[in-house]
Order: C-alpha cells, then sequence, then structure tokens
C-alpha cells in the first residue's frame, strides 16, 4: 500500500462504477497500472467488494432495518468469534461489531417486513446458543450511510454565472 | 432634471458577459461552468465557530486593522507557507474581501493619470479598479503558447513612463497560469529599473498544483515594492464570508488603512473569528478539496481535449481555458451557442481582455458528475458544429 493505493481505493470507495482510465488520469499514471493496482488489491483482499448505496425510501421500497443489541458468552477458545461467524452467515445480516460496553455484538439486518425481521432475531439469533440477551431497535430513518448523506438538501442556490 | 451620475460612473464599462446573466434566467437545466467558486460548504468547524461568537454577543466592530489574533496567525501562516515577512500590528489589513484590499491597495496608490500595467487576460475588475481610481490601464499581453505567464519581453515593450503600478495575478483567473520563481526572477530588474510597484493578487494561491506558489513578494528585491492580497474565499470555499488581507511595506498599509476606515471601518467580525479558526483547523479540509480540485482539473482538460477544445493545463486556480478557434466560432458565438443548444455556461474568453479572444472560461468547480455531462454535452455541441 502506497498513497497511489490509497487514493484508488477512496475512488472506488466513493464510486464503485469508477473506471481505470479515469483514476489514471486523476493520477497522473497509466491505465495499465492502474489495472494492476487494483487487482493487487483484491488478491491482497484489501479491496473487497465494490459496492452501491441506495436509498430504499427514495425508491419507494418498503425496508425495515433493525440493530440488534447481543449479550453473548464467549466461547473457550473461540471467545466471540464462533458465534459472529455463525450469524454471519444469514443473507439478511448486514453487518457484525464487537463492541465495548453493555452490549458485546451490534448486529445491522434488514427485511422487507418489521413481522419478517422479528421472526429472523426470535427463531434464528436469539435461540444460538451463547447469547444470553438481545435488545432490539428500530431504524427509523437513516440519514448518512456509508460515508453518503441521505438527507442532503437539494442543490443550493448558486449564481449561476459570476465573474 | 440634470443627469446626477458621475462621469467616472457614466463612463465605466459595463460587465461584458451582461447579456448571459439575461439569458439565463429564462433556461432550465443548466450545467454552469461559469461561477468562479468553490461548490464545496465552506468546512463546518469554521462555520461553527462564527456562529458561536454570534452567540457570544461579539458582534462589535473589530479594530480597523482587523482582530489582532487573526493577523498573527496570518503573519505566521504566511511565513511559513510563503517565506513573507508582515508585522502583524504595522503592515497587514484584514479586508472586505480580496474585492476591498485591491480597491484600497490601488486608491492608496494611484494618482489620476498613472499608468497600471494589467496582464490580459486578467479578471474583470482590474481594470475597473484602475479607472474608478482615476488611474489608466494599460495590457500586458499574454499567450496560451507563453502559459499566460509575464515574459520580460513582453513587460519592457509595455512600460511607458507613466507606468506605476504592475497589477498581477497569480494563479490566474481566468486561465489558471503560474508564474514560478524563475519566471518571477526574469521579471524583477525590470520592475525595479522601472521603479515599478506590484500589486499581487494571490488570492488563489494555494490552489497551485504542479509545485509550490511563489509570493512576488518572496523575490529579491521584491517585498519592499509589492502589495500583496490574499483571502479564504477560494481555499476554504469561504466566499460569502467576504474575508481578505491586504500586506505591505508600512507607508503604504498606512494609506491603504485610511481608505479602509472611510470605507468599512472593519471587515465582518464573525467572519474574522471564522477565518482564524480557518488558519488554526483548516488545514485538512482546505487540502482534500484542492487534492478534488486537482482530479477534477485533470479529468475535465483531458474531457475538453478530447472533444476537440484543445486546452493547455492550467497550473493553479480552478479555470480552464480551451481554444474554441477551431470551431469556426467567435468565443461569444460559441458560449452562446452552446448555452441555447446544450444549456452549457461558460463565459468568453473576450470578457477578460483582447488577448481572451478565442477561448472560453470554464470552471471546474463543479461535482464531477456534472463536469463528466458538461464534457458530453460540450462534445455533442462541438460535434454538431462540424456536420
Amino acid at each position: 500500500m502506497d498513497e497511489k493505493d490509497t487514493v484508488i481505493l477512496r475512488e472506488l470507495q466513493k464510486n464503485g462504477r469508477i473506471t481505470a482510465g479515469d483514476i489514471a488520469v486523476m493520477l497522473e499514471v497509466d491505465e495499465n497500472e492502474v489495472e494492476n493496482r487494483i487487482a493487487a488489491l483484491h488478491a491482497a483482499g484489501i479491496l473487497r467488494r465494490c459496492t452501491a448505496v441506495i436509498d430504499y425510501s427514495a425508491a419507494g421500497v418498503e425496508e425495515v432495518a433493525v440493530i440488534l443489541s447481543l449479550k453473548i458468552t464467549p466461547e473457550r477458545g473461540l471467545g466471540y468469534d464462533g458465534i459472529a461467524a455463525q450469524i454471519a452467515r444469514f443473507p439478511q445480516v448486514e453487518s457484525i461489531l464487537l463492541l465495548t460496553g453493555t452490549y458485546d455484538l451490534q448486529v445491522i439486518i434488514r427485511g422487507q417486513s418489521m413481522s419478517e425481521v422479528s421472526r429472523f432475531v426470535a427463531e434464528q439469533i436469539a435461540s444460538i446458543e451463547g447469547v444470553r440477551e438481545t435488545m432490539t431497535q428500530i431504524v427509523m430513518r437513516t440519514y448518512k450511510e456509508q460515508g453518503v448523506e441521505m438527507m442532503r438538501p437539494g442543490s443550493r442556490d448558486r449564481q449561476l454565472i459570476t465573474f | 432634471m440634470r443627469n446626477f451620475v458621475s462621469r467616472m460612473a457614466g463612463e465605466l464599462p459595463p460587465s461584458g458577459i451582461r447579456k448571459f446573466f439575461d439569458l439565463l434566467l429564462t433556461m432550465d437545466n443548466v450545467i454552469s461552468l461559469g461561477v468562479g467558486e468553490p461548490d464545496f460548504d465552506t468546512p463546518w468547524n469554521i462555520s461553527q465557530v462564527a456562529i458561536s461568537s454570534i452567540e457570544k454577543g461579539m458582534t462589535m466592530y473589530t479594530s480597523n486593522r482587523g482582530l489582532a489574533e487573526l493577523r498573527e496567525l496570518l503573519s505566521a501562516d504566511l511565513d511559513q507557507r510563503y517565506h513573507t515577512k508582515y508585522c502583524p500590528e504595522t503592515e497587514m489589513i484584514v479586508t472586505t474581501g480580496v474585492s476591498e484590499g485591491l480597491d484600497i491597495a490601488v486608491r492608496a496608490v494611484v494618482d489620476p493619470g498613472d499608468e497600471v500595467l494589467v496582464v490580459d487576460p486578467c479578471f474583470v475588475s482590474y481594470q475597473a479598479e484602475v479607472l474608478m481610481a482615476g488611474g489608466r490601464p494599460k495590457t500586458l499581453p499574454c499567450s496560451a503558447q507563453d502559459g499566460f505567464k509575464v515574459t520580460p519581453d513582453v513587460l519592457m515593450e509595455s512600460i511607458t513612463p507613466k507606468s506605476k503600478v504592475l497589477l498581477l495575478n497569480f494563479p490566474t483567473n481566468p486561465t489558471g497560469g503560474v508564474m514560478g520563481k524563475d519566471d518571477l526572477q526574469a521579471i524583477a530588474d525590470i520592475i525595479i529599473d522601472h521603479d515599478l510597484l506590484v500589486i499581487s493578487d494571490e488570492v488563489y494561491a494555494e490552489l497551485t498544483y504542479d509545485g509550490h506558489h511563489v509570493s512576488t513578494a518572496a523575490i529579491d528585491g521584491l517585498w519592499e515594492r509589492t502589495i500583496t492580497l490574499n483571502g479564504f474565499s477560494k481555499a476554504y470555499a469561504m466566499t460569502g464570508w467576504r474575508l481578505g488581507y491586504l500586506c505591505a511595506p508600512k507607508e503604504m498599509t498606512d494609506a491603504a488603512l485610511k481608505i479602509h476606515q472611510y470605507v468599512m471601518m472593519s471587515a465582518p467580525t464573525a467572519s474574522q473569528f471564522a477565518g482564524i479558526e480557518a488558519l488554526k483547523n483548516g488545514e485538512e479540509a482546505k487540502n482534500e478539496m484542492i487534492a478534488e480540485y486537482r482530479i477534477r482539473r485533470n479529468l475535465f482538460v483531458k474531457g475538453l481535449n478530447d472533444v476537440g477544445l484543445p486546452c493547455h493545463l492550467p497550473k493553479g486556480a480552478f479555470y480552464a481555458f480551451p481554444s474554441v478557434e477551431g470551431t469556426g466560432l467567435s468565443d461569444e458565438e460559441f458560449a452562446e451557442r452552446l448555452l441555447r443548444e446544450q444549456h452549457v455556461a461558460v463565459v468568453p474568453g473576450s470578457a477578460f481582455g483582447k488577448n481572451g479572444r478565442g477561448h472560453v472560461r470554464t470552471c471546474y468547480a463543479v461535482d464531477r458528475a456534472k463536469l463528466s455531462e458538461a464534457v458530453r454535452r460540450i462534445g455533442i455541441f462541438v460535434e454538431s458544429l462540424h456536420s
């Protein structure tokens, strides 16, 4: 990883569809060099996936997200990793974070409806051995996600021409 | 009733782009590359300090020269960044933007009939400022071939016995041209030999992409004959705050201060507190914005060249100044038809002086998606002229 790799990662994080050609122009280097660097970042497991940030509410799509906080009894030899790995396998689970404080794991879950998410939490997560306590909070509104401001007001009044 | 308008105001030439304002108001879906200001918001910590200063009731005038803390920080910043030393008590004035700085600088040194050498093409206010002070603007032709710099030959040819001031602006609005140390060194002896004063507007100094900005006053023999103007608008995305500063040897600062006292009293107080925060904690945000402008410059200039508008790589500011001569249209026709047919606003180069003819000013302080769409539309327009 050097400064150029950092710029490539930052640009891909901002816009997963950016072309190697455009990054090459930005960095003032050869397009091949950018392609090679992206391939190397993939191979090293640094660049995992280029994904999209979607505002489902803007699209009128019904979606429910909850933040599930869990108290866990750590397993001998595995600590929290074994249970986290089990939870990670569910496609409904968007992210899992190990935290300090009252709760051990924070899990973000998305689903089509509240009943679907409730059933998933009750039947699939709460029943895992080692899960001692759960607290579920409903996400009411998303203001910012993965660095993207979802509530950004429309374009500000800017003059169209000045000196 | 007699005509009450002063002769000066009556004779002042109107802006060359007035008709575009009117046309723009009738159009929608316009991508504007005609705005010479950052598209970023002022970094929030800077705005927050200004808000907090108002909440604390710090809404009175400041000293005419500006808050002492701001001047001290500016003095240290200029020393560290450009190796120019100014005493915060006697050689600096905080102004209401560089616009006011320019006005009081010109009025402090120009007598009626004095000739002021103005780079052509240049920012539209310069000639008007000279005229308002009773001076005579004389243009210094600059060309794309020379990177829109002032060369020793052109300077020599332009000087007359009445020449008193050389007005420089590097990096330049509208061309993005930059004068490096060697370039300034090459004209320094001429400036000294002809006993000229330099007013150096360096508001785009921080937006220098290849190498570091060299301040005119940092060149040997020029400090004592230079008035340096700078401000927060461009580098910190603070255009609406109207905060600038003037630095010069005491004799000239004292003269400019008298005019400043009578016309402005002091720069806006909340803006001055914002300026303090910008200097203390604005470096990171500023550098991020500059890095983004550099990326946009590279993408945009390549895009312009690809669609058939030859464009030199601007070394500073956030303007590209492509030639439109190959299209067979004048710069004014090009700008007007591009606006009518593709809804992209650019400024005709001739609005910035005779030597801007055949070019258009395009500002790339516009987000990348819009910039890319603008290039696409310009491409369609240029293509349509050939078919």
